[in-house]
């Protein structure tokens, strides 16, 4: 063996059972005289105790399990019945964009108020003629256009959002930011979120509770607003109920707490076969108080949360920093909240990050009664990241500002002005009442 | 992922085309039991592998074929379907491991079989390897997941550079300087480590008794 190179080499070779009988003698000539090579070798024989390890093996209750879930996330058949007909496309392209354009003139026709077709400005820039033609043609998903078009036809529907919307079906709104994938059942009051996060707004005295299914819980609710994570929920008004696959109450989350899967290990996968919505009814209303005594409830009431207070870091250092800095508001001190969305600013952060950074500014300086400052800031998110929804929240804050400082021509201005930019948007009926009540 | 290079290896591996791929395509429940029975030992041993003994096992096998899934319709047969679903148990290994989610112990139900019969030359060499085991586990942790992924796949599961690279979506350069460093930073943690020499002195020793 003529190198320290070549014998190590032949130390893998012999390791990975590949070397030849020249090379496993030369190597045992080399590793007679170099020490080296001979701790090397010790090294890679301990990696033998991993090879002759025995693989872990699934049981086969748990194979069945798994199947079973596996079968009930298959994706709808009509997906492959999207991808049959692209096969066909070139030929009915332009079938299908006239179909296309008629529709669209249909549906122009039979909307003549003016109002931009049944798209919030949370869906994004109404799309073009060409555009819509081009969706109805296959080029965009199928599902997302339904979504677009807001239609309440029941049907399920599997949204894979490649852009900010709104989706309104039976007495729900859901709004999804781009990334989010979920499927809506109509008829059955349910959504199964997939990825993402969805912010849905459910209208009191629906013929059956609504449900949201995120991969390990499920938040069940009556008639109010809420934010789901696959990580966690985040209620606006109202109360919602979080329950784990069998139908198992983990939470009961008023207005402003969040809830989120400390240890989502220890929760089971919430699939679709979860208990009947009926079974559940009765105790939406009357919360239980925290008396489980299980262990799994234990993880979950250690990670409720009131509003403001630091959500668990999901992703990188600027969501720990944003964290950081809600924190420091809830605890009253806004330069300690400034300096964290400082350093999370400086950290590359997306868009959306971006936007949130800009609503705790304002506020930090809101909290300082710096109005004029809070007001610049909030104007600042507002208009440059219209793509998200913290644009709406901020349009609408600095309605309510205005309408705090009395100041009553410019709050007026911005009530009319947030409700000709989101006429379906979250705060609708809160803008209508303000504007009723300004002398 | 083009993983054969010799077109005759493509033609060969589209020929191979199971038949529940159009099943699959289409949701059909038949078609995806014939997958996951087909497919469900190669990816059980390529996560044990690659994550080590875990609870989550059961949740990883799910997910990569949930996966699998979500992507049958974008499969060319371009690579054999084992490949193809090898890789995505590659991706949903890197993820579990990246995600920092790690938990080392094993519940009784995946402890295998073989772990538990009486084939081992004695208890107390038993407990020496599976005390060492647990220990290269937790350094191989310590080790980032492409890196890990890596060694394991060229060492431990035998597999070529190329292979490995195309498994991993990396080039073979990225692929060998992955191994090298995980080799690198694997051995200064045993070197750093007396008890692991000691533990690994033991189960020589062991060894040689039972060859001579």
């Amino acid at each position: 063996m003529s190198s320290c190179r070549q014998a190590r080499d032949a130390i893998i070779a012999v390791f990975r059972q590949q070397a030849t009988e020249a090379e496993s003698l030369h190597l045992e000539l080399h590793l007679g005289v170099c020490q080296s090579c001979r701790a090397e070798r010790a090294h890679w024989r301990l990696l033998e105790q991993l090879r002759d390890e025995a693989p872990q093996r699934l049981s086969t209750e748990a194979r069945e399990r798994v199947l079973q879930h596996i079968t009930l996330r298959v994706p709808p058949k009509v997906e492959a019945l999207e991808q049959k007909t692209r096969r066909f496309l070139p030929p009915f392209l332009l079938t299908a964009t006239a179909v296309a354009v008629l529709v669209l003139a249909v549906r122009v026709w039979k909307k003549p108020t003016g109002a931009p077709i049944a798209l919030s400005r949370n869906a994004g820039a109404v799309p073009t003629a060409s555009q819509a033609a081009a969706s109805l043609a296959g080029r965009q998903d199928r599902e997302e256009r339904g979504a677009r078009q807001g239609r309440e036809d029941g049907e399920d529907q599997m949204i894979r959002a490649q852009a900010p919307g709104t989706l309104k079906t039976l007495g729900a709104r859901i709004a999804y930011g781009s990334g989010t994938s979920f499927r809506m059942m109509a008829n059955a009051r349910r959504v199964e979120l997939y990825a993402g996060e969805v912010d849905v707004e459910v209208t009191p005295g629906g013929p059956s509770r609504f449900r949201v299914v995120a991969p390990r819980f499920i938040v069940e609710v009556i008639g109010t607003h809420f934010i789901v994570r696959p990580s966690g929920v985040e209620t606006l008004h109202g109360t919602v109920r979080v329950l784990d696959a069998n139908g198992r109450e983990l939470a009961v989350l008023h207005a402003a707490e969040a809830w989120t899967v400390g240890d989502p290990n220890r929760l089971p996968l919430a699939l679709v076969d979860a208990e009947p919505l009926s079974a559940t009814a009765a105790s939406i209303q009357q919360p239980a108080p925290a008396a489980h005594g299980t262990e799994s409830l234990l993880s979950v009431t250690e990670h409720r949360q009131p509003e403001g207070s630091p959500k668990p870091s999901l992703k990188s250092r600027v969501d720990q920093l944003i964290a950081e800095a809600r924190s420091g508001l809830a605890a009253g001190d806004p330069e300690l909240a400034r300096s964290r969305i400082a350093a999370a600013l400086a950290a590359r952060p997306t868009g959306r990050q971006r936007a949130v950074a800009g609503l705790l500014t304002a506020a930090s300086f809101l909290v300082e009664g710096r109005y004029e400052d809070a007001l610049a800031d909030y104007r600042r998110t507002a208009e440059s990241f219209d793509r998200y929804p913290e644009s709406e929240t901020a349009a609408f804050a600095i309605a309510q500002l205005l309408c705090e400082r009395a100041t009553t021509d410019e709050a007026r201005t911005s009530l009319e002005a947030y409700l000709v930019r989101y006429p379906e948007g979250r705060f609708v009926q809160d803008a209508r009442r303000k504007l009723a009540s300004l002398p | 992922m083009v993983v054969h290079s010799d077109p005759r290896a493509k033609s060969s591996a589209r020929a191979e085309r199971p038949s529940w791929i159009a099943g699959c395509c289409a949701g059909e429940p038949v078609a995806v039991a014939a997958m996951f029975t087909e497919h469900c030992d190669t990816v059980e041993r390529v996560i044990s592998r690659l994550v080590g003994p875990t609870p989550d096992l059961e949740d990883l096998v799910q997910t990569t074929f949930i996966e699998a899934m979500r992507g049958i319709q974008r499969y060319r047969g371009e690579a054999s379907i084992k490949t193809w679903i090898t890789s995505i148990a590659i991706h949903v290994a890197q993820h579990h491991l990246r995600s920092g989610q790690m938990r080392r112990h094993a519940p009784l139900e995946l402890v295998p079989e073989a772990r538990v019969a009486s084939q081992a030359p004695n208890p107390e060499t038993q407990l020496d390897q599976r005390r060492l085991s647990a220990r290269l586990h937790t350094m191989l942790d310590k080790i980032p997941a492409p890196q890990r992924i890596a060694l394991l796949l060229f060492t431990v599961d035998g597999r070529s550079v190329e292979e490995v690279a195309a498994l991993m979506g990396a080039s073979q350069t990225t692929t060998r300087s992955r191994v090298f460093f995980a080799r690198r930073a694997l051995r200064a943690r045993i070197a750093a480590d007396r008890d692991l020499a000691e533990l690994a002195e033991s189960i020589m020793g062991h060894r040689k008794e039972g060859t001579a």
